[in-house]
This record gives structure tokens, C-alpha cells and sequence, in this order.
């Protein structure tokens, strides 16, 4: 069928609508062959006439569907429907409003999950930075409590001849960047053997004077202490006929605030 | 004149008139025609120079509302090997409204061209 008869053939079959559609189909059927001829007639007529201009005239001679739909008996310049159609366009007219609804419920949502996606981009941006200086704060201040060895000192000795008798000395730096430092003594004779003999630990700070001395009465001890003197510390050991066990250990903490 | 031009005034009083008696016009075509589709009824209007403002596509919804009120039947046929056609007829009370609506229009032309060829 000629595009222009089907447009015009449609544009009539709307306003047709308050017919059955039985009567609608052969009234259309019956104009679609008055058209068909027409077109016929017309370019066997004029043979320049392309069928498109033939169809033109057709339905332009033909009337005005509107009119044409009045003719049939609907309301004039008011379509009538049936309740079927209406019903129809009514759900065609929700589905749309309904289908611009959800476009709009997406556009907006699109919207708003590009906003907290920003936010969201920003908020991490900024827990970023502030993590990293949380991660700064805790490295210092993990840093700053972290033992570090300093030094260490492990004797044992058992019964003679290998139970032990001198008199010797260390010592430990505590520099520059070294917040303070926590030394360990443990002193422990041989219970089992009556007679263990004694062992004596003197520490000397840098200024000389003794910050710990475990005393000349041969008993056990163990004492943990810190300081924070820079400068050269001195530990001396004394033993006599010591048998038993002997462990220092000292560590310093790192002073971050001067590093940094 | 307001809105209107002669012309077209005079145009749609003609259209109107001819709505006035388009019934009786197609109903007398189709007696002299028939049985003749709708086509070869408007052809056939045409070619007899059928007066009054008319288009094409008022004549089927006459032909339509004429068979409503039994005044024309129709049937669909084939002429020869030709498309398919609906091809329409009086039926006596048709031709019974026929020729008592001539009468009618006839006196109303009649006291009409009283009127109008002598307004006093």
C-alpha cells in the first residue's frame, strides 16, 4: 500500500473508532479501494504522475479525515472512543507518565549517587590524608616505644672449677636521638649449691655516680630500671666464686620529637 | 465582513446546502447506477457534473447512514477478475423516500424562489 494512502487510512481509522470494529474495518477496506483506483485512474491519466502525487490527490480529493469521522457519526471535532481505546490510551498515557517517572526516578538517582560518590570520593581523599598523618602519629609513636637493644649481657656458672671470680666492665653510649633507655639485671645464684658464691653489678651513669648497685650480700635480685642520661654508662661486674646466672639487657627508646 | 471573507462564507453556505440535500442526491445516483460501488457512484457523479460542494469521502457515510435506515442495501462482489467491491442498491423504501423527498424538495424550491425572487 502507497505510504501516503496507509497515513491517510490511519489517520481515518482513529477517528473512526466509536465504530465496531467490523463496520471500522469495511469502511476503511472500502475507502482503501475508492483510494487504490483513484490513484489508478489519475496516473493512467498522467503518466508523469508519480503514485505518490497520485495518492496526494487521491486523498486530498477524498476529504478531511476529520470530517469524514463526524460523517460516520462521531461527535464533531471530538473523537469519540470507545471505552476499550480510552482505557488503553489511558494506560499508554500512565506508561509513558509512568516511563518518565522511572526515567526521572533514574536520572536523579543517577544524580544523587554521582553526589555521594563525589562526597564519598572526597571523604576518602581527606580519610586519606588524615589517615596518613594517623599512620604518621602511630609510626612516631610506635617509633617511640619501641624497644631497641642497647645491650646485652648473659653469663652462667656452674659449680668449680668453673664457678666464676673477676671483676669486669662494659658500657653503653646513650646518644643524641635517644629519648631514654630501660636496663634489666638478674641476678640469679645456683640455689642448689650451698655456697654459690656472689656476684655484684654496679651501674655508673655518665656523670659518675653508681644508679644501681646490687650490693655485696650475694643474694638474688632483679630490678628493671631507666634513665635517660646521654653520655657513656658503665656497668661492672664483680663476681666471686659466683655460680649461677648473670643476664642485663638494656634498651633505649628513640627520641622523635628531636628527629623530627 | 468579520473573520470571513465572501468567498468563503459563500463557499460553506453552498457546502451546507448541499449537505441539505446530498441524501436525496446520492440516493438518486445510486437508483439510476445501480447495483454500483462506491467508486462508480462518485465516478459517476462526477462525470453527470452532480451539483453542490461536495468531497469523496462524504458520499460512503451517506451511503452508510442511508443503509442504516434500510433505504439502500449492500453486498460485497467481485466484478469479473476485479478487486472485491461493495456494491449497493435501493431498496423499495428507498425508492418510496426517493420520489417523496423529490416532492418535498420541490416544494421547497417552489416556495423558496417565492421568497427569494419576490421579498415584498
Amino acid at each position: 500500500m502507497n505510504p501516503i494512502i496507509h497515513d491517510y487510512l490511519t489517520d481515518i481509522r482513529r477517528r473512526l473508532s466509536h465504530l465496531g470494529l467490523r463496520e471500522r474495518d469495511a469502511v476503511l477496506e472500502e475507502i482503501r479501494l475508492h483510494l487504490e483506483s483513484e490513484v489508478a485512474r489519475l496516473h493512467s491519466e498522467d503518466t508523469s504522475l508519480s503514485k505518490d502525487e497520485a495518492a496526494l490527490q487521491a486523498t486530498n480529493s477524498f476529504g478531511d479525515p476529520e470530517e469524514i469521522g463526524v460523517a460516520y457519526g462521531a461527535p464533531g471535532g471530538v473523537i469519540n472512543r470507545t471505552t476499550g481505546e480510552m482505557l488503553l490510551e489511558v494506560a499508554l498515557l500512565t506508561t509513558r507518565a509512568a516511563g518518565r517517572g522511572i526515567r526521572g526516578t533514574l536520572k536523579w538517582t543517577g544524580i544523587i549517587l554521582a553526589i555521594i560518590l563525589g562526597i564519598s570520593l572526597i571523604l576518602v581523599l581527606a580519610a586519606l590524608v588524615f589517615a596518613d598523618n594517623v599512620i604518621d602519629t602511630f609510626q612516631d609513636d610506635i617509633r617511640e616505644n619501641t624497644p631497641r637493644p642497647l645491650y646485652d649481657y648473659n653469663g652462667e656458672w656452674t659449680g668449680y672449677p668453673e664457678a666464676h671470680t673477676e671483676t669486669t666492665s662494659d658500657s653503653f653510649q646513650i646518644r643524641d636521638g635517644m629519648r631514654d633507655f630501660t636496663i634489666s639485671f638478674d641476678i640469679r645464684p645456683d640455689a642448689s649449691t650451698a655456697g654459690s658464691g656472689c656476684a655484684q653489678i654496679m651501674l655508673t651513669s655518665p656523670g659518675g655516680s653508681v644508679v644501681y648497685d646490687s650490693g655485696t650480700d650475694c643474694d638474688a635480685d632483679s630490678r628493671t630500671l631507666t634513665f635517660s642520661e646521654k653520655g657513656t654508662w658503665t656497668v661492672q661486674y664483680t663476681y666471686v666464686a659466683f655460680q649461677g646466672q648473670v643476664d642485663v639487657d638494656a634498651y633505649y627508646f628513640e627520641d622523635v620529637s628531636r628527629q623530627s | 465582513m468579520d473573520g470571513m471573507n465572501a468567498a468563503d462564507y459563500l463557499l460553506k453556505l453552498e457546502r451546507d446546502m448541499t449537505g441539505g440535500f446530498l441524501h436525496l442526491l446520492v440516493l438518486e445516483y445510486v437508483q439510476r447506477l445501480e447495483p454500483i460501488h462506491g467508486y462508480g457512484l462518485i465516478r459517476g457523479m462526477e462525470e453527470a457534473q452532480a451539483p453542490g460542494q461536495w468531497k469523496e469521502g462524504t458520499v460512503y457515510p451517506l451511503l452508510a447512514a442511508l443503509e442504516k435506515e434500510g433505504l439502500v442495501k449492500s453486498r460485497w462482489g467481485r466484478p469479473g477478475r476485479g478487486a472485491r467491491r461493495k456494491y449497493y442498491e435501493t431498496t423499495p423504501a428507498g425508492r418510496e423516500i426517493r420520489d417523496l423527498a423529490i416532492l418535498k424538495w420541490q416544494r421547497l424550491r417552489a416556495r423558496l424562489d417565492t421568497i427569494l425572487e419576490d421579498p415584498e
